[in-house]
């Protein structure tokens, strides 16, 4: 498996409805949860084609933005068991490299995402290779103060016109048609992530994954390449919240430091992912519409701040009571199908 | 030849401060295991308290250094029976969640109770330059420092050489060993992690008067407490010692080469290195005899 495995496998579940390419060595029924999925994911895409209310299509957008991050974060943080903070820091990365682009060539921001992934992608790689000689936990606390030093940075760079940030022209005639394209995409690039994630558990390469979770020496002892399956599935992820950055940098049209490289990004991430259930292919999406809803309520009826304060006990309550998510609800009674 | 000695007398009293910001997470990596990322606001509670116990009654923050001492270690030993006990053996990463939970939650209620401002505090032995030969040292920094020495010693001393120490050492290096000769574990550990938690509010309080700070100045040093560790390790007391002093060196050589801005780039910069560098030292289970 080379570094190329990401985009060779993105581009196979691209297709809205994923469909096994190779022969599977798992039993392969569908199951319940992949009709689910494809039949939201059908309704999804007619009611946003269809529906007359911008506000609600800005909410359905960001809600799947986060299905988006939230799947590409259960690829390293579900399977692999390494928990990563940092997902601001790919999605940071991403807008500001379609920022700086497109404020300097003039192209259509949205044409610009190769880029945002291939930057994402060797920022992962940058951070990745010398960042998984560090176990576990120390990986994790990385991450997060990583993330603190990209916004520094961007705050001190010229290029990426420090504190005061930089501001992108609308390609759209009206908001409306903004909004909605930018909904669409975001459902695309959700789709992409958590196909990811379905493909990868009916993957060959799972089984790989799941040892080095479960014990990473025990997983090199029996040949494994570790560093190279966590190397992976880290770029794999970055590359997906790379392409969200640069929808988010074209929907916002105007991206600073702070708000970029936000950590509260990062700790929605880890919250839908976790509450939703890790290491599961749909608990993340699950995870995300809902903790995006209760965001939603939250921001309407609480002040800013507090609505962090409930994300921080969402999450500690979840790891206290079900640490396996509402999916592991399920998988616990019918089997722990993928634990070991 | 001024300037250099200048650096280094900085370096080590910033050293000295930033070793007892750093010891509580050596201690609690080293013996439970457990990255404590509620690390970084145990500092800042110390700062705050050192800030408003000036502020109402114009304590000294070196008396609200001895006074926050057991205030946030019964805070720690809390949290460890609340949360860090029941996840710690849970699956890998889950005390790791919930600590940020927690830390999540103690920054934002921080911040709307205390609101965001940046400030700092002038204590009354501040702003006075004591000589030592050709260089001048800042008398907030010496008592900074000379307080932290006497508490990163006292640590020592106790863990070398008293029977709770040997207890701790003993956990450090194999908690079902200890267990079976008859050391209570889960006790010792609620010991060490409320210790890391008063050395955590200690180092705050005297710090307060050096830097300026806001709630979001916790990640900050959690971030230091982070580097102490990678630099160090976690082999107790002076490894703490050498990872700090190692900070305290480098931030104070940096201070003189660059402007403000890029200074706090550096260090995150160095943390890189520290990773690559000590990285496959880290694979925890080797490094923790204390």
């Amino acid at each position: 498996m080379t570094s190329s495995a990401p985009q060779h496998l993105s581009e196979e579940v691209a297709d809205p409805a994923p469909a096994p390419v190779r022969s599977p060595r798992r039993s392969l029924r569908p199951g319940v949860p992949t009709a689910v999925a494809m039949l939201t994911t059908v309704v999804l895409l007619g009611w946003i084609v269809a529906s007359p209310d911008v506000a609600q299509l800005k909410i359905v957008s960001t809600t799947l933005m986060y299905v988006a991050l939230a799947g590409a974060w259960n690829l390293l943080g579900g399977y692999v068991g390494y928990i990563n903070f940092g997902t601001a820091m790919f999605t940071g990365l991403g807008a500001y490299t379609t920022a700086i682009l497109a404020t300097n060539t003039h192209v259509q921001p949205l044409l610009l995402f190769p880029a945002a992934v291939v930057v994402a992608c060797a920022g992962a790689l940058l951070i990745g290779v010398p960042g998984f000689r560090l176990r576990g936990d120390y990986f994790a606390v990385a991450t997060f103060v990583l993330t603190l030093a990209l916004q520094q940075l961007a705050n001190v760079l010229p290029v990426t016109g420090g504190a005061g940030g930089l501001l992108i022209e609308s390609p759209f005639g009206s908001l409306d048609q903004s909004v909605r394209i930018h909904c669409l995409l975001f459902l695309a690039v959700a789709v992409l992530a958590t196909g990811a994630c379905w493909f990868v558990e009916r993957a060959r390469w799972m089984s790989a994954m799941v040892a080095v979770r479960e014990d990473e020496d025990a997983a090199a002892v029996l040949g494994i390449p570790t560093l190279r399956i966590k190397v992976v599935a880290f770029v794999a992820g970055a590359a997906i919240a790379g392409l969200v950055g640069c929808l988010y940098a074209s929907e916002l049209m105007y991206i600073e430091p702070i708000g970029t490289f936000d950590f509260h990004l990062s700790l929605a991430v880890v919250v839908a992912a976790v509450v939703g259930g890790k290491g599961t292919w749909y608990g993340p999406a699950l995870g995300a519409v809902l903790t995006q809803m209760v965001l939603q309520q939250l921001l309407v009826n609480v002040d800013g701040t507090w609505s962090q304060f409930i994300f921080g006990a969402v999450l500690l309550v979840a790891i206290l009571i079900a640490p396996r998510g509402i999916a592991g609800l399920f998988t616990t009674r019918r089997g722990r199908r993928f634990g070991v | 030849v001024t300037t250099v000695a200048q650096v280094l007398v900085t370096g080590v009293l910033l050293g000295m401060i930033y070793t007892l910001a750093g010891l509580g997470m050596t201690l609690s990596l080293g013996v439970l295991r457990v990255l404590n990322l509620t690390h970084g606001m145990a500092v800042l509670a110390g700062i705050i308290a050192a800030y408003e116990c000036f502020q109402r009654w114009h304590l000294s923050p070196i008396v609200t250094a001895v006074l926050v001492m057991p205030v946030m270690g019964a805070v720690g030993w809390i949290l460890y029976r609340t949360v860090v006990r029941r996840t710690q053996d849970a699956s890998p990463g889950a005390s790791l969640l919930a600590l940020f939970g927690v830390m999540v939650m103690a920054q934002s209620a921080t911040a709307q109770l205390w609101s965001g401002d940046i400030r700092s505090l002038t204590a009354g032995y501040s702003n006075i330059r004591i000589g030592l030969g050709p260089v001048g040292v800042p008398s907030d920094y010496l008592v900074a420092a000379t307080g932290s020495l006497i508490l990163v010693l006292a640590v020592y001393v106790t863990l070398r050489f008293s029977a709770t120490g040997r207890a701790v050492r003993a956990v450090a290096q194999h908690p079902d060993a200890a267990r079976i000769l008859g050391v209570d574990v889960t006790r010792y550990s609620a010991l060490v992690f409320a210790v890391g938690f008063a050395l955590a509010g200690a180092a705050g309080a005297l710090l307060s008067t050096l830097f300026p700070f806001s709630v979001a100045t916790q990640t900050v040093w959690l971030t230091y407490a982070f580097i102490v560790v990678l630099v160090g390790g976690t082999g107790g007391v002076v490894s703490a010692l050498i990872g700090g002093l190692a900070l305290g060196l480098g931030q104070a050589t940096f201070n003189q080469l660059l402007p403000m801005t890029w200074v706090s780039i550096v260090v995150y910069g160095l943390l890189l290195v520290a990773m690559v560098v000590r990285g496959g030292g880290l694979a925890a289970s080797k490094e923790r005899a204390l």
